[in-house]
């Protein structure tokens, strides 16, 4: 806080060193031609603190020897070189003196230089942390804000902070709680805190988080010192964050492997349903007294005709992410992983997974539809988090690498530590309605290949070297665009 | 006519689904009669019978929930029990709350099915049983003459003959033989029954005081 008690707060700064001068000269005189026998040089200690004001520790040695070479001057004109006498025994205790005053001098200024050291480190850290000091002494009604407060109620830095003031650009819904929790404070003089937010004049909206500590002064009268602390960077970024799930849950929803998802769900449960209930009709005809066989043939026709329905919707889909139209967008592959990243990122923190990416700089751009690759990226990820979702914490961690292959193509690699696959899924993880999950529908993996292959590139998986599984996906590079890469 | 073997009615645009729970019901002993849209079946004749609807949530075009509000304006008062490809848990709510006997999305287990329907028709018989029972002491009510009627409601109200007499101007022995001849006409076997059967046709009036 800025309050200090300064000397020259009276008297203009630009004048000091003339004053200084102007008194040095008037002992000087006094000294050397008054007839008194005191030791008027002492009064050059007043020139020495003075000089304390606009000096630096150099400048007021200099001045301080300067006075005391003065004193000895009017000594010897007065009285030559009587050393015995008691006019030097005068000289010496006024050295002494502008001695002893430069000494305290210079301490203070070096306290003084700390102080402010340390005040420009508490200063700069209030900036850094957006938290501002306050000391609110409830008796007097007083209030002194540090700079940094003054920042985050953007009042100008000349105000006097008054409870009225800070009433006013709290947040009008927030204001009542506010006065009630101040209002508490006062009266029960404990340490307190409030999550609050302000309404700036332009219009800005601010959360603070204050916390203040109480404490009685010798005076008698009681303070609080506390902190406040602009949080609108984290509310923000949570916001931010749920608007990224939100994103996330839309993008599910709404593109190629979403939709895909829930028509295969609609489209094959129907055949499904009527298999189960023709089942279970059948095992009733059989049951019947007498077994009702013609009933019981007539239901296996059934079944048999809807289990072929249910292989025709999944045939039929896999050929129509085949020609699907795929849009050719020149894009960056890294680019592409870092916002399915982005998004996927709180997934990770609440799974307790570990993502770490190694994206090589400077690959090749690829020709491809940008959507639906980051669904397939999108569904590996997902997968592998979900995959690890039954191992201890800590021993889940998912890396997202991006390379050239040898044979000048980009790869994409998901990699995690979860159980990984069976020698004998590896290849059959990619077929349609193979799952290991026990609510899985079989179908993510086998559309993401559809789409990669509709791109001329290749979709597989590879057990990690400790445990766990490793998919791989290769897109062929832009071969009009090889001179082109990812650092442009 | 009344044919009291229950009869379940199955609206389903699958053909698979349709065939195979119609298959099932019919193992278990039911009426089945299946159609491919609501249309169908209003257009068609019901038995008057125990019955049942089984009915798929997502028809084209018309919403099962809002067959369901239609029936109820049209006065059908026909358990349902809804069968879908899908369903989320709102629908699924207000199906119950609109009163449909269960929601069971497919594949469901066949059992499920057959535990809804039969729970739905036994619903039906009692409240057909119900509902003849009221329209019997309707019928005996209209046999009644105006004073008999009169007498009656007041008897159920709790007055002695006495104070009958005097509220309607006329002498206890015409009140004995009124009431006698009103008990008799409505088959009630005691002033309890009596005054069951008035709060039944909702024609109580207050004791006096």
């Amino acid at each position: 806080m800025q309050k200090r008690f300064n000397t020259s707060d009276s008297i203009h700064p630009m004048l000091l060193p003339f004053v200084a001068a102007a008194l040095a000269a008037t002992i000087f005189i006094f000294d050397t031609f008054s007839p008194f026998g005191m030791a008027v040089a002492v009064l050059y200690v007043i020139v020495v603190l003075i000089s304390a004001n606009f000096c630096d520790r150099r400048g007021l040695l200099m001045v301080s020897l300067g006075c005391a070479a003065l004193t000895f001057l009017a000594f010897t004109v007065s009285h030559g070189v009587e050393y015995q006498s008691s006019s030097f025994a005068r000289c010496l205790v006024s050295l002494a003196a502008i001695a002893i005053a430069t000494i305290l001098a210079m301490k203070n200024k070096a306290t003084e230089n700390a102080l402010r050291r340390s005040e420009a480190y508490l200063s700069e850290a209030q900036r850094l942390s957006h938290t501002g000091s306050f000391g609110w002494n409830v008796d007097t009604g007083d209030i002194l804000w540090s700079n940094e407060t003054y920042r985050i109620f953007a009042l100008d830095a000349s105000v006097l902070p008054t409870l009225s003031i800070i009433i006013d650009r709290v947040h009008p819904d927030d204001r009542d709680d506010v006065r009630k929790a101040l209002r508490r404070a006062e009266a029960e003089r404990r340490n307190w805190h409030l999550e609050h937010r302000l309404l700036l004049p332009d219009g800005t909206i601010k959360f603070v988080n204050v916390v203040a500590h109480g404490s009685d002064l010798t005076s008698g009268q009681f303070e609080f010192v506390g902190a406040i602390m602009d949080e609108t960077a984290t509310k923000r970024a949570e916001l931010d964050l749920s608007q990224a799930r939100a994103n996330l849950a839309h993008v599910n929803r709404v593109t190629t492997l979403g939709e895909m998802s829930a028509s295969i769900a609609h489209e094959v449960a129907q055949p499904i349903g009527a298999i189960v209930t023709n089942a279970g009709a059948g095992m009733r005809w059989l049951g019947a007294e007498p077994p009702e066989l013609d009933e019981t043939r007539k239901v296996l026709g059934r079944i048999l005709k809807d289990g072929n329905r249910a292989n025709e919707v999944i045939t039929r889909i896999r050929a129509m992410s085949r020609k699907m139209p795929t849009r050719r967008d020149t894009v960056s592959i890294n680019s592409l992983v870092e916002e399915i990243v982005a998004l996927v990122r709180a997934e990770a923190e609440r799974g307790h997974v570990t993502l770490q990416l190694a994206l090589a700089p400077d690959l090749p751009l690829v020709a491809c539809d940008r959507v639906q690759v980051q669904q397939v990226i999108l569904n590996l990820i997902v997968n592998s988090i979900e995959a690890m979702s039954a191992q201890h914490d800590g021993q889940r961690r998912l890396e997202v690498r991006s390379l050239l292959d040898a044979t000048g193509n980009v790869v994409v690699v998901v990699a995690d530590t979860g159980p990984g696959f069976e020698a004998d899924q590896i290849d059959r993880i990619f077929d349609a309605f193979f799952t290991t999950k026990p609510q899985g529908l079989g179908m993510g993996l086998a559309i993401c290949r559809s789409i990669i292959e509709a791109h001329d590139g290749r979709l597989w998986a590879e057990p990690g070297q400790d445990g766990g599984a490793v998919l791989q996906l290769l897109l062929p590079v832009d071969a009009g665009d090889e001179k082109r890469s990812e650092s442009e | 006519m009344s044919d009291d073997k229950p009869t379940v009615f199955v609206i389903d645009d699958d053909q698979s689904m349709r065939e195979s729970v119609e298959s099932l019901l019919r193992s278990v002993g039911l009426n089945v009669r299946v159609f491919e849209t609501t249309q169908a079946f209003l257009a068609a004749e019901r038995p008057d019978a125990p019955s049942c609807l089984v009915l798929d949530v997502r028809l084209p075009g018309v919403s099962g929930l809002d067959f369901q509000n239609e029936l109820s304006k049209l006065q059908i008062a026909f358990p349902i029990v809804f069968i879908s490809g899908h369903g989320d848990v709102p629908m699924t709510v207000r199906a119950i709350k609109a009163g449909a006997i269960e929601f069971l999305t497919k594949p469901f287990r066949d059992q499920d099915l057959i535990d809804a329907v039969q729970l739905g028709i036994e619903n039906d018989r009692k409240r057909r049983a119900e509902d003849l029972a009221l329209s019997d002491l309707n019928a005996r009510l209209e046999s009644l003459s105006p004073r008999e009627r009169e007498v009656m409601i007041l008897v159920a109200s709790g007055r002695m003959n006495k104070q009958i007499a005097g509220e309607l101007d006329l002498s206890e022995v015409t009140v004995k033989v009124h009431r006698g001849s009103a008990m008799r006409k409505m088959g009630a076997k005691s002033v309890a029954d009596l005054v069951r059967m008035v709060d039944r046709l909702g024609l109580g009036v207050p004791a006096s005081s």
